[in-house]
């Protein structure tokens, strides 16, 4: 075993990792070995257009962890399809038992103004990021709640909490994740069993794939700039790598987690929680005069 | 000229009453319906007719062209805006409302059931934001109001996947309003709590419902009565689509509040290069304590 892969935190514990063959998944994978879990590295090996699977991608991984002394297998899998998630569970429980952490960072990304974006654009985002992770959650949730115990992470995105330029429909498959994030949370609180959001800024080939598109500003906004100065989120002194993201999302996988039903922003050295959306303002939108129209857009702005 | 307005899901309660609020002289109301929901009535009395409702909208002065067909179907949509762009008319607003209260924990609701729910309430949405867009890059500077629910504000347990997919539509709002306003568009998500259908009565949802009302609650809040709240909604949405200025894109219309929505990220700490996964976790469970 080497220097890297000496950590005990998790041993014992076998962590499903979706989209693990690149980027930030790849880094998660690599960061949930290293504190000693066994890893099944689930990727359908697509290009960030979802064109081109290959079983390369989830092997490969599971290659270079097992070169490092860890545990890992690789899972060619589609996580838009229910059939192939639920196949590919029953196969990983056969041979190690169901996984007790879960992070589901698969994704793809079809960048286009909403105006200008097709049916098979839509549902091709929304299916691997929503429907996705809804899989995922119900394939693995089963067995966590027998047992009483599971770590899982979903990824959402600063488009999903803020909206976004270019990338409609990522940003709705997001924002729909991190509230299912919190649903699901809030179902499972009175259990040792905790479900977060992570909202990550990484240079990874999906955020530089944006910049080719039809608005590449997206993939721009996406990553730093001008959407973390609306937002708020601070911005990290370097743009951040995946492993930065892959260190807090570590963090949330380990026993001793006890924050559920939270979205973290992780982007370089820089960690921020996002609540939910809060009232801004409130008026009575029915005054003993009727409707108090002259009130509204005031506080609407 | 002829002011147009779409309005999708017309023959519900919350989608008659924008278009009666919408409906004057010199308008062209573009209503859809479902036809699927009038052929199959859930037992709740006598449905709303589109002829009964044609009648009532023209006794304003409006024009009225209906155009039945799935919310799902990229062809309502479509068909809907050429209906509202025909002639020398100017689409004015447009306003998705779409039935779709879909709602249970997790692991109680059947893929089939997410798929649906997903199908109308956020694909639906999408289509008809899709057309919305290119009216709107054509000249037409118009507002869209998409009608969400409360569940996606406030997520709680047994609110999916209604909670989920209503909070895609909100950011979907968000983003449309980006997208289109430097060609003068304007984009809402109005989260309303006000119509009689079973996910807004209190315990409607069991203990979601009765916690979700927990959560709209302010010390100001009132419920409204069924015949008032439809309109309250109907009157915000008339008020948006009619005020020039790009409002802030996530409104919620519940009992007698109107609020809008905002986040602010709290707790941002900088980490070390050398910070590990329990450093990490030691500053998240304390704010986890806290909180």
């Amino acid at each position: 075993m080497t220097e890297q892969m000496n950590g005990s935190k998790l041993s014992g514990q076998l962590a499903l990792v979706t989209g693990g063959g690149n980027g930030i998944g790849r880094a998660c994978a690599h960061a949930l070995a290293a504190l000693g879990a066994e890893v099944a590295v689930l990727d359908l090996g697509c290009d960030p257009t979802g064109a081109g699977p290959s079983e390369q991608a989830a092997t490969g991984v599971a290659e270079e962890i097992r070169a490092e002394g860890g545990r890992a297998i690789g899972i060619f899998a589609d996580v838009a399809d229910e059939r192939s998630v639920a196949t590919a569970l029953e196969d990983l429980r056969k041979r190690s038992g169901p996984p007790q952490i879960a992070v589901m960072a698969a994704a793809i990304m079809r960048n286009r103004m909403s105006f200008n974006m097709t049916e098979a654009e839509w549902s091709g985002v929304v299916d691997v990021h929503l429907f996705g992770t809804l899989h995922v959650l119900r394939g693995v949730l089963p067995a966590m709640v027998e047992r009483d115990y599971g770590r899982i992470v979903t990824f959402t995105s600063i488009a999903g909490l803020f909206g976004v330029t270019g990338a409609a429909s990522y940003a709705a498959a997001k924002a729909a994740i991190e509230a299912l994030t919190r649903t699901v949370a809030d179902e499972y609180r009175d259990r040792d069993i905790t479900v977060n959001a992570i909202s990550p800024g990484a240079r990874t080939r999906l955020g530089e794939s944006a910049s080719a598109t039809e608005r590449g500003a997206a993939g721009q906004q996406l990553a730093m700039g001008p959407l973390q100065q609306r937002t708020g989120l601070p911005q990290p002194k370097e743009r951040g790598e995946p492993h930065h993201v892959a260190r807090t999302v570590a963090a949330l996988c380990l026993p001793e987690c006890r924050l559920t039903g939270a979205c973290v922003h992780t982007t370089g050295n820089m960690v921020s929680i996002v609540p939910p959306w809060q009232r801004h303002q409130v008026i009575a939108a029915v005054g003993p005069g009727g409707l108090d129209l002259e009130h509204w857009a005031g506080a609407l702005r | 000229m002829t002011q147009s307005y779409i309005v999708t899901d017309a023959l519900g309660e919350l989608g008659s009453a924008v278009a009666a609020r919408l409906a004057r002289d010199s308008v062209r109301l573009c209503l859809s319906y479902d036809e699927r929901e009038v052929q199959e009535p859930e037992g709740q009395g006598q449905r709303l007719t589109p002829s009964d409702l044609t009648e009532r909208l023209s006794a304003s002065g409006a024009e009225v062209e209906w155009i039945p067909g799935r919310f799902d179907d990229p062809e309502t949509a479509e068909s809907l805006m050429r209906a509202a762009l025909d002639g020398d008319a100017t689409l004015a607003g447009v306003v998705g409302c779409a039935n779709a209260p879909a709602t249970g924990r997790l692991l109680d609701v059947s893929p089939e059931t997410w798929r649906a729910t997903a199908d109308t309430h956020l694909t639906g949405m999408f289509l008809l934001a899709r057309a919305f867009g290119r009216a709107v890059r054509l000249g037409h500077p118009a507002a869209l109001v998409l009608i969400t629910s409360p569940a996606g504000l406030h997520p709680i347990a047994g609110a999916s996947p209604l909670g989920a997919i209503s909070a895609g539509v909100a950011i979907l709002a968000q983003c449309v309003a980006l997208e289109t306003a430097k060609y003068g568009g304007r984009a809402y998500a109005v989260s309303q709590w006000a119509t009689t259908l079973p996910s807004s009565q209190p315990g409607g949802y069991g203990k979601a419902g009765a916690d979700l009302v927990a959560a709209l609650a302010t010390d100001r809040f009132v419920p409204l009565p069924s015949d008032l709240g439809p309109n309250t909604v109907a009157e915000l949405v008339d008020f948006l689509i009619h005020t020039p200025e790009q409002l802030a894109s996530i409104v919620e219309s519940a009992g007698n509040q109107v609020a809008s929505y905002r986040r602010t990220p709290r707790l941002t700490f900088a980490l070390r290069e050398d910070s590990t996964p329990a450093d990490v976790l030691s500053a998240l469970n304390g704010y986890a304590q806290r909180m």
